[in-house]
């Protein structure tokens, strides 16, 4: 299989001195296109500094994120931002929708952001598969968390990108809501044939992944 | 310290930006209501000051009071001093007037006598003169030489025979310049002088007094005692004199109170509004807080009082540094004020001098304890009221709600149509309109001040100084006759009189005609009288007519607004044309009415009855009374010379001559007085200018006020949404995209504010230009939209809206993406 996202020597630290944090230790990783990749650790392990690298969300000190081949950080931060929106799809702990934006809205927003065309069928066809189609024009403040939760995917999804970065997607959710969720994730990435990262230190979720990566102290441990 | 008042200490470290907005507003409205109190008094106080060192500091005079009546009053309880003043002779002089008097020490301390040199008259053939009466008289003498002089008295109310005595210069008068100006001198002799030669049966005093215990009274009440006293005297109204411009200084003008009491009111509802609208902006965030603090066990009353205590602890932060701003620029403020007045020529132009100096030497304390107090008990009372609803807010909010509290935002709106594709424009759109309540109040209360910015601009350019001053005076130079009536002193100055000789006759107009430069000369004609129906009793206006010629005819017929009638059909005189202030008085008038006036005339009065044919918007240059008739109709009516004033228009090369002969003809009549264009013009160009300044620094300060508002709202608005903006920027929106989504944001705060400030003021504007026209404020006639204050301040609005946005937006990119995303969590 073609890796699709490679880190080589990334590091990150926080403060100095005594205080000195290593959120991420020299870490090198390779992840394969269509993928499913579980990083599990526990709190504080740097997993989520680790996703922010990946999705060129935050810079490294050093070290390099090549996505599709394409070493990210040499991207100016406008071009980053346009990078961004098409090759990555983000899915955070606390949903974030913008409450000011219906679900539809919301769901499209990315796309807009990119100026390009709504491809109306692809979309509606996400919308379905998550289950929201009669729920377009609410607000998410009229919905509970799982409903939230599919319309973030629904956003992650509608731009079509390569990759998908997730959050702990499922950590504010109760069990079973956790599992609908998981299950629509797993099946849209498959269906749409993108590569799903995937944070979580829920052992469940992590054995439905096709790869584990352990991080423990800014270290790959276990890939 | 309690954990009330920690936490709100803490909050204030915490909230710092709010905090410093608020601050900000709290230290400028200070400043205002400090200044507005502060200039608003002492430019009174210092006004007063330059009286009292100026005026006499009696309270009232009665005239012609006989020995006895005099002796009388001097006993009166309610009177504390009492001067007596005795004008009982005229030195023989032909050009001027040289007036002999006596007066006691008490008159002379009340009228603020003062002397150059020498002592006042003691012994009995001793007095004082101007050293400048001297020169007139060609005399030559020092202190202690004797001089001759020919006098007559007053005699049976006329003058008597010519006397000659010889007096000793016992010292020499201050203000001797003055009096040569005036060509108007007296010899001051002693009481016993006086005495020795008027019989006491003949004496007539002038009687000064001030009147007892008047701390507190009102002007109105010192002058209705000093009537009633002067009624048990039988000293008829005429008599009574008060001293009304002493009064005035010194006792309290209710007018007076009521104008800045309407400013403060002003100026504590923009600071409310402000104030109110930094805390209920920036509530939302802390609202989270608020709930978790009741969640812990906070009851609602710790809660109002964390919120109160904190803008409590702001204000107590910024009313000193207020103060101490204030109290820097008192003194310079109100130092400029009386030196661009000092500037405005005229008849004040000394009397600011005087002020400068009074304020120069500090005599006038500028200062004053009790401003203070007053400034911090409204700025208290503002941040009060401000507090009300935020403090309601904090305190009414369940734990549970308050997690999910986003500002009003609870509405209950649960769907939203929405669009079928973004971009910035409509996420912006629906960013805005996510709070209509809250996008709402912004908006007006940031336009509440541009509204009243308007409105002033309005005022301040409809009041055009050469439009008033072409209202005031009809052509370029004028020469007219100072008359009045009903002068028992002075008879000679009533129009029946003056006619019978009039100085502005046909020879004085030929010799006009030949001065260089004269192109046009016009006159203007005068006869008045009693109204005899409207106003028999002749209490509230005389019937004065301005007599044009036929040359006014097309100008008059123009200037009609009720009614028509051509100048050709009122020849007929029995029509008349009124000015519109007419019906000010008599709003029974209409047209078609009977107007009965009896006019004064040389040969008696003679009754002329007139229908009212129109009414017109005259100006005092063109027509100066109140009716209008046809020269020939007026002349008709009195066959004397009626000429009352010459409109003269001069080349505008030679103007500078010109204006210097014609104003040496009119000073060969005592009786003539001139009047020009470009005087006019320079003192309400200095007028206007000094308003404009004074009224736009106030809306500057204003204006500074509703910033700290505008930029509350700028920083709230991206503050609130650090997380939802980053959250945008993870899911793709660029740096690029971002700053225009806040310049939209900006630019609609921006046009709705100057849509609404413009719109409303414009209206409001309009309609206190209809009620300053109806008012006659200002000789406002003509409407001018103020262009230039509108397009300075949408500048202005737009210019720091700009600023905000760029310095807002760079300092919100500082922090990290991942900062931003995880701001709440």
């Amino acid at each position: 299989m073609k890796t699709i996202l490679e880190t080589s020597d990334l590091v990150k630290y926080y403060g100095s001195g005594e205080n000195l944090v290593k959120a991420i230790d020299h870490t090198d990783l390779q992840i394969e296109e269509g993928s499913f990749t579980a990083i599990v650790g526990r709190s504080g392990s740097g997993k989520s500094t680790l996703l922010h690298m990946l999705g060129g969300l935050d810079r490294p000190d050093s070290g390099k994120v090549f996505i599709q081949g394409k070493d990210i950080f040499r991207l100016k931060e406008n071009d980053l931002a346009v990078f961004r929106r098409r090759k990555i799809g983000f899915i955070f702990q606390s949903y974030n929708l913008i409450p000011s934006l219906n679900v539809w809205e919301n769901i499209v927003l990315p796309i807009g952001l990119d100026g390009r065309k709504v491809d109306e069928e692809y979309v509606s066809g996400i919308i379905r598969r998550i289950g929201m189609e009669d729920k377009l024009h609410s607000l998410p403040s009229t919905l509970s968390g799982g409903q939230q939760q599919r319309v973030a995917i629904a956003r992650a999804l509608a731009s079509r990108p390569a990759i998908i970065l997730a959050d702990e997607p499922t950590g504010n959710l109760d069990s079973k809501t956790e599992l609908e969720v998981i299950s629509i994730l797993k099946g849209c990435v498959s269906e749409y044939g993108q590569t799903l990262v995937m944070i979580t230190h829920d052992e469940t979720i992590a054995q439905m992944a096709d790869h584990m990566i352990v991080i423990e102290d800014g270290k790959v441990v276990r890939a | 310290m309690n954990t009330v008042t920690r936490t709100a200490l803490a909050n204030i470290r915490q909230n710092k930006s709010r905090n410093t907005l608020s601050g900000i507003a709290i230290i400028l409205t200070t400043l205002l209501i400090f200044l507005v109190l502060t200039i608003g008094w002492d430019s009174l106080s210092i006004r007063f000051a330059g009286v009292n060192a100026y005026y006499p500091t009696y309270h009232c005079m009665f005239r012609q009071l006989p020995q006895k009546n005099a002796d009388a009053l001097k006993s009166h309880a309610d009177i504390e001093t009492l001067g007596l003043r005795a004008d009982f002779g005229e030195i023989v002089n032909k050009d001027s007037s040289i007036l002999m008097i006596a007066m006691d020490s008490e008159a002379l301390t009340l009228n603020k006598i003062e002397l150059e040199k020498g002592n006042f008259p003691e012994k009995e053939n001793e007095i004082v003169i101007y050293p400048s009466m001297l020169d007139k008289l060609g005399l030559q003498a020092n202190i202690g030489d004797e001089i001759t002089l020919p006098y007559q008295l007053y005699e049976d109310g006329g003058l008597g025979w010519q006397k000659e005595d010889t007096f000793r210069i016992s010292g020499f008068l201050s203000g001797s310049d003055t009096a040569s100006e005036n060509n108007s001198y007296l010899v001051l002799t002693s009481m016993e002088y006086m005495k020795n030669y008027i019989p006491e049966d003949q004496r007539e005093y002038r009687v000064m007094f001030r009147l007892a215990d008047t701390k507190g009274k009102t002007a109105d009440a010192i002058e209705e005692q000093a009537k009633a006293i002067g009624s048990t005297f039988n000293v008829n109204e005429e008599n009574i004199v008060i001293n009304s411009d002493y009064l005035l200084a010194n006792y309290v003008d209710p007018s007076f109170v009521t104008g800045i009491i309407g400013i403060m009111i002003i100026v504590i509802l923009a600071g409310i509004l402000t104030i109110y609208s930094i805390y209920y902006i920036s509530m939302i965030p802390k609202v989270q807080e608020y709930g978790k603090l009741k969640a812990i066990g906070a009851t609602r009353k710790q809660i109002r009082q964390i919120v109160f205590r904190e803008g409590l602890l702001v204000t107590l932060a910024a009313l000193p540094a207020g103060f101490l701003i204030a109290s820097m620029i008192s003194r310079p403020a109100v130092l400029f004020m009386f030196q661009r007045g000092e500037k405005i020529e005229g008849a004040g132009q000394t009397f600011n001098q005087l002020c400068v100096d009074l304020i120069r030497s500090g005599q006038v304390p500028l200062l004053h304890w009790w401003i203070y107090l007053l400034t911090a008990a409204s700025v208290l009372l503002t941040v009060y009221l401000a507090l009300i609803k935020p403090m309601r807010t904090a305190s009414k909010i369940s734990p549970i709600e308050a997690m999910r509290y986003q500002g009003g935002y609870t509405n209950h709106r649960k769907q939203r149509r929405g669009y079928h594709s973004l971009n910035i424009f409509r996420l912006t759109k629906a960013n805005i309109s996510r709070n209509k309540k809250r996008t709402a109040i912004t908006i007006i209360t940031l336009s509440v001040i541009g509204i009243l910015f308007i409105v002033t601009a309005t005022v301040l350019s409809c009041a055009d100084p050469a439009e008033i001053a072409r209202q005031e005076i009809e052509s370029d130079y004028n020469i007219s006759i100072d008359s009045w009536e009903n002068d028992k002193m002075n008879p000679d100055r009533s129009w029946a009189n003056i006619i019978q000789n009039n100085p502005l006759n046909e020879d004085f107009i030929q010799q006009i005609e030949q001065i260089d430069g004269i192109e046009k000369i016009r006159s203007k004609f005068y006869l008045n009288g009693i109204l005899a129906d409207l106003d028999p009793e002749n209490e509230i206006t005389d019937a004065s007519v301005t007599g044009l010629d036929p040359s006014y005819a097309k100008e008059l017929e123009n200037s009609l607004t009720d009614g028509s009638i051509t100048y050709e059909q009122l020849t007929d005189g029995n029509q008349i044309i009124a000015d519109s202030s007419m019906l000010h008085w008599y709003p029974e008038l209409n047209i078609g009415s009977p107007i009965r006036i009896q006019f004064y005339t040389p040969d008696g009065m003679t009754e002329r009855t007139f229908k009212l044919a129109a009414i017109g918007n005259f100006s005092s240059g063109f027509a100066p009374a109140n009716l209008i008739l046809p020269e020939s109709v007026l002349e008709d009516i009195c066959p004397y010379d009626l000429t009352e004033r010459l409109e003269i228009t001069v080349n505008s090369e030679k103007k500078e001559q010109a204006y210097e002969q014609l104003q040496a003809m009119a000073d060969s009549s005592e009786y003539l007085v001139t009047d020009n264009y470009e005087d006019r013009l320079k003192t309400w160009e200095s007028t206007m200018a000094l308003m404009s300044l004074a009224g736009y620094a106030f809306l500057i300060i204003l204006g500074s006020v509703g910033i700290m508002n505008l930029i509350n709202t700028m920083i709230n608005s991206i503050y609130t949404r650090k997380q939802e903006l980053g959250m945008m920027q993870a899911i793709g929106m660029s740096e690029k995209q971002l700053v225009r989504m806040m310049q939209m944001e900006g630019l609609f705060y921006t046009a709705g504010t100057l849509i609404v400030s413009l719109g409303l003021g414009s209206i409001a504007g309009y309609l206190v230009f209809l009620y300053a026209k109806a008012e006659r404020m200002l000789n406002i006639t003509t409407f001018h939209y103020p262009v230039l204050p509108a397009i300075l301040l949408s500048v202005a609005v737009a210019v720091i809206q700009l600023f905000l946005t760029y310095g807002i937006s760079k300092s919100f990119r500082r922090s990290s993406l991942i900062d931003r995303i995880r701001y709440s969590e």
